[in-house]
């Protein structure tokens, strides 16, 4: 299990990603990328009004909507099994894998980040070595 | 005056055995990610309650089972909201890149 990320959050030259503008990139990118149909963020907070969470949680949900949003998520299969979902956010975009990935594929989804512009390119992966 | 943070039982065992880590705060937070300005906490112990019973019911399907952590302020890098970091009132926040310098000593669980 690991992410890669670049993150545009706090720069300080304030650039932000388009995150439809990055799906249809990954879209070009990657075969057989399917697009989940909604702005995760909006359905996270339109839940949580549907739940009848209390009024501040709500309300910080939609304003993570406003700030952060739109989040795009998608997700597509690699050879040799295993999945990818990505997510483009207006600070961040991200790339979640559940298998370790091949140098290959690793990067593939570097080179993909690096194309969409600056930003702190950030990573964590699970170790396979487990402390005895 | 302890600070407090509600979430999913899984997040909070994850926090108490390990402490904050990235890893599990990108992959807890699913495909709407987490908040960028980081892992949030609160001075209200009801605020926090209400966000464990949502983060659960969000997560695991049973609102039920959210659990509630608190630290003392004075062990946690925190950073108040500012223009661009917006806070809710009461809410502070450990930055990502200070996620290594809270351990699995520093939260424990509220009864």
């Amino acid at each position: 299990m690991g992410f890669i990320k670049l993150n545009r959050y706090a720069d300080a030259s304030g650039r932000t990603f388009d995150p439809g503008e990055v799906v249809a990139k990954a879209r070009a990118a990657f075969s057989d990328l399917k697009v989940l149909p909604t702005d995760q963020l909006a359905l996270g907070a339109d839940r949580a009004a549907d739940a009848a969470s209390p009024e501040h949680v709500v309300r910080t949900l939609r304003r993570n909507q406003q700030e952060y949003g739109p989040a795009y998520a998608f997700e597509f299969d690699i050879e040799g099994g295993g999945r990818i979902q990505g997510r483009a956010r207006r600070y961040d975009v991200t790339f979640h894998f559940a298998v370790p990935l091949t140098e290959e594929w690793r990067q593939r989804l570097l080179t993909f980040l690096q194309g969409l512009g600056p930003g702190r390119m950030e990573h964590a992966e699970e170790s396979l070595v487990k402390p005895t | 005056m302890p600070v407090y943070h509600g979430t999913d039982e899984d997040s909070a065992r994850s926090i108490l055995a390990n402490g904050l880590d990235q890893l599990a705060w990108e992959t807890a937070a699913g495909m709407a990610g987490p908040d960028p300005k980081g892992f949030s906490v609160s001075d209200s112990l009801d605020i926090a309650r209400d966000w464990a019973r949502w983060r659960a019911l969000e997560r695991l399907g049973d609102a039920d089972r959210g659990m509630v952590l608190q630290a003392d302020p004075d062990d946690l890098p925190l950073y108040q909201g500012q223009p661009g970091h917006w806070t809710d009132p009461g809410e502070r926040f450990v930055r990502p890149e200070d996620f290594p310098n809270v351990g699995s000593a520093i939260f424990q669980a509220v009864p």
